[in-house]
């Protein structure tokens, strides 16, 4: 059970990698650090009966994510513009990872949580389930879905055919 | 799909930081309105049951006549995009005019604003302002203030380099209305188009998002405006709360006539709306005062449109209507009282030596922070002194800007300019 004061040490110690979730969920860093701060105020009001509250926090990212979603971006409209992102010093970019981001930006919201804790943050079938509040079984077959749309996706779909010439 | 883009993809979010030095502060702020939300809640649901006992009790013992003033507000909702975010203090203090000579006398006119201040942070916005008898063609949204140019560009700052999110809107610094429009929450800002194609398109722009997320063709609005003072537009939107916008449209006598319809975002459907629809709509949402005998009964309003008097230390609304002011937030009765030792300055604001000015000891509301926490600005209508902040759940209120030197004009978002 995580005691009540321990909440802002919390939020100045971890926010920062589960910013980095939220990042991946919704591809904005505006939306993130507010997806990130509803999580946390929501993570408040629960922490006396939390076991672990960073699971707890990365929990309710994801369901508020898909949640906002449902809510209101449905009616979101396709756009040449690619987003503003941040750069990774350093870092050079491979040439299918925009195509990718884009890609993944394409999924439904279930589908890109499932893509983005088992592949990009590298977390086990079972964490994921646990994440997700699914079973691991819809983990897999959400991830195999998710998959199969990343194959076809118009995003990805042009360096396959370069690729295959 | 590869190894090596995943890797990219996933330490591409390591350079994102956020607001990393504000955010516990942020969250703080949300944790503090939810519980205030909650509270209302549950005096709602308690003073339902109670309701309801004594409805019961009535019909045993007779008919009465229910006390429509008693009855608690039930708690306000927000459906903001960006719910909890911290707004940031907006004003220039940076205007560079010239009289204008005319054989009525001389008048401020060609207002050039410099630097816009957003929070602690200064930005050169660059901006011309043609007319001042309207308002500063202003707006603030969660994501920053937004501000539309005389070549009817549209730009957003949050206090790092404005980036320009329209081309031609029907919007710009020369009539009587800006012709854009934002809530006192969340991140929408909406517009009317004025490109030749889509002329006449309502536009609703998400400025956290940095998109649009809404068009809505109108052809009645496609017409240039009428008035001399109108602006090239028919229509104009003025007012969003929540994810509704209004707007309306000028008349042939150059009048607008505010909150006619109501675009709802989520479900893309125009309605017919008019004054009362809007003042339900504010009331039932945080970020408004209501200015009456009671939540229910009175006026609300999310702007200028309350006057605040300093009486001693006390802030009350205008002397000659009602005293009393409710939180739509809470339903609560509101007290401002004026920061501990702070007069208010009998000479504040721009004058000329000699020169006495009406309003040192008004306050008017322009701008909301959070759910708790408005911004009011010292003086009348052509001049701003003192900018304080004031929470509405304690009365608390803080001297957040001293008032510029006498020789220098402030303005504030839909506030009128000087002249």
């Amino acid at each position: 059970m995580a005691d009540k004061s321990d909440f802002d040490e919390f939020v100045v110690t971890r926010s920062s990698a589960l910013l980095r979730t939220a990042y991946l969920l919704v591809q904005d860093e505006g939306r993130a650090e507010d997806l990130l701060q509803t999580a946390l105020t929501k993570a408040w009001f629960a922490w006396q009966r939390i076991e672990d509250p960073e699971a707890y926090v990365r929990r309710i990212m994801v369901t508020t994510s898909a949640s906002w979603w449902r809510r209101r971006w449905n009616r979101e409209t396709p756009t040449d513009q690619p987003q503003e992102r941040p750069m990774t010093a350093g870092l050079a970019e491979p040439a299918n990872a925009q195509d990718l981001w884009v890609a993944i930006g394409h999924l439904p919201r279930g589908q890109r949580a499932v893509v983005v804790l088992r592949y990009l943050e590298d977390r086990t079938e079972a964490d994921t389930a646990y994440l997700l509040g699914c079973s691991v079984g819809t983990v897999k077959s959400q991830c195999a879905k998710a998959l199969a749309k990343l194959r076809t996706d118009d995003a990805l779909a042009s360096d396959v055919k370069e690729g295959s010439r | 799909m590869n190894g090596e883009d995943l890797k990219y993809l996933a330490n591409r979010s390591e350079a994102v930081r956020g607001r990393a030095d504000q955010r516990l502060a942020e969250v703080h702020a949300r944790i503090r309105s939810a519980r205030r939300r909650r509270a209302a809640g549950a005096v709602a649901a308690t003073s339902a049951a109670v309701v309801a006992i004594v409805l019961g009790m009535a019909v045993l013992t007779g008919p009465t006549a229910p006390n429509r003033h008693d009855a608690p507000p039930p708690p306000a909702h927000s459906d903001a995009p960006a719910p909890g975010t911290t707004r940031k203090v907006v004003y220039s203090d940076d205007l560079r005019s010239r009289p204008l000579k005319t054989s009525a006398g001389d008048f401020v006119a060609n207002i050039h604003v410099g630097v816009l201040h957003v929070g602690d942070r200064e930005v050169e916005i660059d901006q011309k302002v043609q007319m001042v008898h309207g308002g500063w063609s202003i707006v603030v949204t969660d994501a920053g203030a937004v501000y539309a140019k005389v070549d009817h560009t549209v730009w957003v700052t949050d206090g790092r380099r404005p980036r320009q999110i329209a081309q031609q809107a029907c919007a710009d610094s020369s009539g009587d209305h800006s012709g854009l429009a934002s809530g006192t929450a969340g991140t929408l800002l909406a517009w009317f188009d004025c490109s030749p194609a889509t002329r006449g398109d309502l536009v609703v722009y998400d400025t956290a998002l940095r998109r649009e997320v809404a068009r809505h063709p109108l052809p009645s609005c496609r017409s240039p405006g009428p008035g001399p003072n109108a602006g090239p537009y028919e229509c104009v939107p003025d007012g969003v709360i929540g994810e509704h916008v209004y707007f309306g449209h000028i008349t042939r006598a150059g009048r607008l006539v505010q909150h006619e319809f109501r675009l709802d975002v989520t479900s893309g459907q125009v309605v017919h709306a008019g004054e009362a629809v809007y003042a339900d709509d504010l009331r039932t949402h945080p970020r408004a005062l209501v200015v009456g005998d009671s939540w229910r009964a009175g006026t609300p309003s999310d702007s200028g449109d309350i006057v605040f008097h300093a009486v001693g230390s006390r802030l009350v609304p205008d002397k000659t209507g009602p005293t009393r002011v409710f939180d739509t937030a809470t339903g609560q009765r509101v007290q401002l009282r004026l920061p501990a030792g702070y007069r208010p300055d009998p000479a504040a604001g721009f004058h000329r030596p000699g020169e006495t000015l009406e309003g040192t000891d008004t306050f008017t509301p322009f701008e909301w922070l959070d759910d708790d926490t408005v911004v009011l600005a010292q003086g009348d209508i052509n001049w701003v002194g003192d900018i304080i902040t004031c929470h509405l759940s304690d009365g608390r209120c803080d001297l957040a800007v001293q008032e510029p030197s006498h020789n220098r004009h402030r303005i504030a978002p839909g506030l009128g300019l000087p002249g």
